[in-house]
């Protein structure tokens, strides 16, 4: 991803209001923009066997269907909140592909499966091995709600700090200083999810 | 990334760096012993992965194999047919010198075979159930040497559905048929527990002789197996004929098939899909399921040989019914929709338009028409202009809603307009302008006046708006509108004026029952009525809405609606233009939902104590309109033309040069209440006068005019006058084959001839009539099919000609197919029946079989009697008939 910010009048938040303002545009111009991001993330996630464009592109399709039927009622709860919704549905959105097709058979265990960030065998857990990507896991979901937001745009959307700092209208420096802040207290937790 | 930076032994630097998206060199910090650095390096890994695995982007999709001449089981796979996400599809023969025999072989892709195997055995159950002469046929399923599994189908050569249809330029009734095969094919499935779950054009093959073929049950999944519905799985559909329960990832049922159907009914009339979802984009498809239904069919048409006015009405409320956003508002099942086609294709009124009575009169008046016309009942005609003439004067009751408008716009406007009437910078542009060319003139100004403020263009924009509704361009008020909008802005002193461009988008637009952007208009009026605390435009905005309700045939809706908008208003009855909106609604759907007596109380409600304003005048005339219809229909004609003449009255001396629409409605009323009441002279003088204010306003061959003039010869007719009756038919015919759309179309042109045909056989031009009936019979037979009432008559009225022409074998044979035709579809008791068995009675006199003739004459008497009564023309002559039989 470059370092162009989005056009002015068209940031996340300020689409979501003009959204909620019944402007339906805004939907396709906010989905538009954000499908190649979901696209990689998703095809970073899916097992080898639904890894081709077709089922990338079609986990992806669930996912932002998911997200245009509740939009309406999202109400995010701090700035860059937009994101780490759109992760968690397409985190459901994968999970209910795999348990649809029967693809882990030994995860069928529902707990398992929530708990699951990638499906086995995808580009995600051959990276980190299945309890790095357990781990990390893990890590992100102890932090704070916008710190959370702040990892998933800058490593899993591979958002820019100039793109980052426009969803949270922040400096882009402002940016990496507190990222680099969040970085320091995911790594404490890490290491106290190892001790545990 | 860079690639070299030195690492660095302090930890919050590594952050940095981490954040920074660097590369880490970890081998060199691998000794690192500082805890909190050790820390840093393993999120480091983390989150290199993490970047990583999300920086890959998707190969392109995976190349099919096996190829061509391989060998599966027994058979030689020949060339690919089709690849989808499950899997793909091969034309295959048997190998194995057994039968010869070419088969579809269905594979699943080699990867996730566990599962596909399961899918798959789990289709073979499925398959084997299901036998039906519209679903390709099941053969068989195995697992090839190297263990993967397939599925043999029957071969179906055809093609698609569309392409079919495209290619043949299928008319209308082809379509349905197909259509119809389809629906019986799916209802069988659903009979089994099986949803097709991705029906579309492309999965239904038509072979060469016109069977149809739904294709790939692949993805059906049992209900069975999940209980009552089952989950929508990851692409398991195609996004073009998805539907909303679909997109929102709900539970789905057999009514997803239901609304694909739907939707390729609407593809297959109107020669496209909606707009929406014509590339497929779930994002597009998405918001409009939000925003509201597709605009009917009739209203997208594309060029092609189905006509719009073939789709409007009972096909577009069957489509609206299959794609109603609720699943349990759609019909019970694929099987009733089958059945509501098959209503309409047999001129039933169908369920989709719910049962009022209003409707099923115009049903039943639309497959009796030819008698009312024929023997003088014009009841028919009396509809037909009432409803013409109450739209009308709804248009009439903008016209004057306008005209306040204009009144109360600011000053700046007016002297906008005066300065462009008073300069004109046409020369040649005298007294005489019309409105129409001041406001083209002014929409031209203002688009190039750059000195204007955007606050006097918004002023200019909304009586333009105004003026273009009042005088019908409708498009053009629209645009006009939504400029005005474009300037308004958020700012709180305009308000006012959003508030009636919004009001004037929704009223229009739901007068034309466009019900997405009217939809949208109507939100954007109940947010503004809200932000404002507005009572009038908040009630505006239900009234539009129980106009679109009106569309939907929801009577109740359309009640409910009313009501609401009525109780806002509150019993002040103000500001009492909208009380009369909201009340005529309230009224109209009462009528059409077939409590008439609940109507006619609530219209004279209104209508007492009604103030005296001039502005109300329309709103007035147009209740009355209302209530005469409602009189009319329960038979009391008498008040019927007493209202009318009221209402002309009312309407006053003419203004200006150009006849007003209310007038023209309500003489032709007029013209044809005088003609139900056998008052032919006078019927005459107001369907003159009718016929004349028409052409003036709406042009010689409008649709208004037609179906005066078509009014009127009938008149003439009844009055003897032949050579002008015949004048209009002619003309009528002509023009209506010019335009073939509105006014019924073709069915219309057809009716016009059928009673050109029945003038010429009255007239004892039999050689004539003969050419003339054959060719309107073979087109009847053609396009309106062998039961519609058109084909019946003529060929009945064909065996008069041949009686007239002496080939009276030929007429008894013509007359006894008529009389069969007319009992399977009409019954024994229809009048038409009747008149095939009194002129077979006179056929077989004529031949000297006078035990027979007398037979078939006295059952028709006895029918007549019964259904029209002892003093009826019709029964009179009958009695005639007899008599001279008997002598």
């Amino acid at each position: 991803m470059d370092d162009a910010k989005p056009p002015s009048g068209q940031t996340t938040a300020l689409l979501l209001a003009r959204l909620r303002a019944g402007e339906r545009e805004a939907a396709e111009l906010l989905l538009r923009r954000v499908e190649p991001l979901l696209r990689r993330w998703a095809h970073g996630r899916l097992p080898p066997q639904l890894r081709d464009a077709n089922d990338t592109a079609d986990l992806v399709q669930v996912a932002l269907m998911r997200v245009l039927a509740r939009i309406d009622r999202f109400d995010p709860a701090h700035a860059g909140a937009f994101y780490a919704y759109l992760r968690q549905t397409l985190l459901n959105a994968l999970r209910d592909a795999l348990r649809e097709r029967r693809l882990q058979p030994e995860r069928e265990d529902e707990a398992a499966l929530a708990a699951l960030p990638a499906a086995s065998g995808s580009a995600l857990e051959a990276a980190l091995g299945r309890e790095g990507a357990i781990a990390y896991e893990q890590a992100l979901q102890r932090l704070p709600p916008q710190h959370q937001a702040l990892v998933v745009m800058r490593f899993e959307f591979g958002m820019s700090f100039p793109e980052i700092g426009a969803e949270l209208d922040e400096s882009a420096d402002g940016v990496r200083i507190k990222l680099q802040r969040v970085l320091k207290k995911m790594s404490e937790l890490l290491h106290d999810a190892d001790a545990d | 990334m860079p690639t070299e930076p030195q690492p660095s032994a302090d930890a919050d630097a590594l952050f940095a760096r981490i954040a920074d998206r660097e590369a880490i060199d970890h081998g060199a910090l691998a000794t690192a012993s500082d805890p909190a650095l050790v820390r840093a390096l393993a999120l480091a890994r983390l989150l290199e992965g993490v970047a990583e695995a999300a920086a890959e982007t998707p190969p392109p999709p995976r190349r099919s194999e096996p190829g061509e001449n391989a060998r599966i089981g027994p058979y030689r796979l020949l060339r690919l047919l089709g690849e989808g996400g499950m899997g793909e599809v091969w034309l295959a023969e048997r190998c194995d010198g057994q039968v010869e025999q070419r088969v579809a072989i269905k594979r699943v892709r080699g990867a996730a075979r566990l599962s596909m195997l399961r899918h798959l055995l789990r289709e073979r159950r499925i398959l084997a159930r299901l036998s039906h002469p519209n679903i390709a046929r099941f053969l068989g399923a195995d697992v090839d040497a190297g263990g993967e599994p397939y599925l043999v189908l029957e071969y179906v050569e055809g093609i698609a559905l569309d392409r079919y249809c495209r290619e043949r330029q299928s008319p209308l009734r082809e379509r349905l048929r197909l259509m119809l095969a389809v629906c019986d094919a799916v209802a069988h499935a659903h009979h089994h527990l099986v949803v097709h779950r991705d029906l579309k054009p492309a999965n239904v093959l038509v072979d060469r002789d016109g069977h149809p073929k739904l294709l790939d049950f692949g993805i059906a999944r049992l209900l069975e197996d999940s209980g009552a519905a089952t989950h929508t799985g990851l692409a398991a559909m195609t996004p073009r004929y998805a539907a909303p329960e679909q997109f929102a990832g709900d539970d789905v049922s057999p009514a997803i098939d239901q609304y694909a159907l739907g939707l390729m009914l609407y593809e297959l009339l109107s020669g496209a899909l909606p707009a929406e979802r014509q590339d497929g984009n779930v994002v597009r498809i998405a918001a409009a399921l939000e925003a509201g239904d597709p605009p009917p069919a009739s209203g997208a048409m594309t060029a092609g040989p189905v006509h719009a006015a073939e789709v409007r009405g009972d096909l577009d409320a069957i489509i609206a019914r299959c794609l109603r956003r609720d699943p349990l508002a759609r019909y019970a099942s694929v099987a009733e929709l089958a059945a509501d086609v098959r209503r309409h294709l047999a001129g039933e009124a169908v369920l989709a338009r719910g049962d009022a009575l209003a409707y099923r009169l115009r049903r039943f008046i639309a497959r009796h028409r030819l008698a009312f016309f024929g023997v003088g009942i014009a009841l028919a005609a009396i509809v037909a202009a009432l409803l013409g003439a109450y739209d009308q004067a709804r248009r009439a009751q903008r016209e004057a809603a306008a005209a306040v408008a204009a009144r109360d716009s600011a000053e700046a406007v007016n002297r906008f307009l005066a300065d462009l009437l008073a300069a004109p910078a046409d020369p040649h542009r005298g007294a005489g302008t019309r409105v129409a060319d001041v406001l083209d003139a002014a929409a031209e100004l203002v688009a190039q006046d750059e000195s204007l403020s955007s606050a006097q263009r918004l002023a200019i924009h909304e009586v333009l708006a105004r003026g273009f509704d009042s005088l019908g361009q409708v498009d053009r008020a629209i645009a006009e509108a939504e400029a005005g909008l474009a300037l308004a802005g958020d700012k709180r002193a305009s308000r006012g004026q959003r508030l009636a461009l919004w009001e004037l988008i929704s009223r229009i637009e739901s007068l034309r029952c466009r019900a997405q952007p009217a939809a949208t208009a109507i939100a954007a009026l109940q947010r503004e009525a809200a932000a404002a605390n507005a009572v009038e435009p908040a009630a505006d905005a239900l009234v539009a809405g129980a106009r679109l309700a009106e569309c939907d045939g929801d009577h109740r809706a359309q009640l409910a609606a009313a009501t609401q908008a009525l109780a806002l208003l509150g019993a002040a009855r103000e500001p009492f233009d909208s009380y009369a909106a909201a009340a005529e609604q309230a009224a109209r759907a009462e009528f059409s939902g077939g409590d008439a007596a609940a109507a006619e109380r609530r219209l004279r409600a209104a209508l007492a104590n009604w103030p005296e304003r001039p502005r109300l005048l329309q709103f007035r005339i147009s209740l009355r309109h209302l209530l005469l219809q409602v009189v009319a229909a329960r038979g009391d004609l008498g008040e019927a033309e007493a209202i009318a003449r009221e209402n002309l009255a009312l309407l006053g001396p003419r203004h200006g040069t150009l006849p007003h629409p209310t007038l023209i409605a309500t003489r032709s009323a007029l013209a044809a209440i005088l003609q139900e009441r056998g008052d032919y002279a006078a019927a005459l003088v107001e369907g003159n006068a009718a016929l004349a204010d028409a052409t003036t306003l709406h042009g010689a061959e409008s649709e208004e005019a037609m179906t005066i003039l078509a009014n009127r010869a009938n008149v003439l007719k009844a009055l003897g006058h032949f050579d002008a009756a015949e004048a209009d038919y002619r003309k009528v015919i002509a023009t209506l084959a010019r335009r073939e759309s509105g006014a019924g179309g073709v069915e219309a042109r057809l009716i016009n001839a059928f009673n050109l045909f029945e003038l010429l056989n009255d007239r004892a031009r039999f050689d004539e009539a003969k050419s003339h009936g054959d060719a309107l019979l073979a087109e009847a037979e053609r396009v309106l099919g062998a039961e519609h009432i058109v084909t019946l008559e003529t060929r009945d009225a064909l065996g008069v000609t041949a009686l007239g022409r002496g080939d009276v074998e030929r007429a008894e044979t013509l007359h006894r197919a008529a009389l069969a035709g007319k009992r399977k579809a009409l019954g024994e008791e229809s009048p038409y029946t009747a008149s095939a068995r009194l002129r077979l009675g006179l056929a077989l006199a004529a031949r000297g079989h006078h035990a027979e003739a007398r037979s078939e004459i006295e059952a028709a008497l006895a029918t007549r009697r019964k259904v029209l009564g002892p003093n009826h023309p019709d029964t009179r002559a009958a009695e005639r008939a007899l008599r001279e039989v008997g002598r």
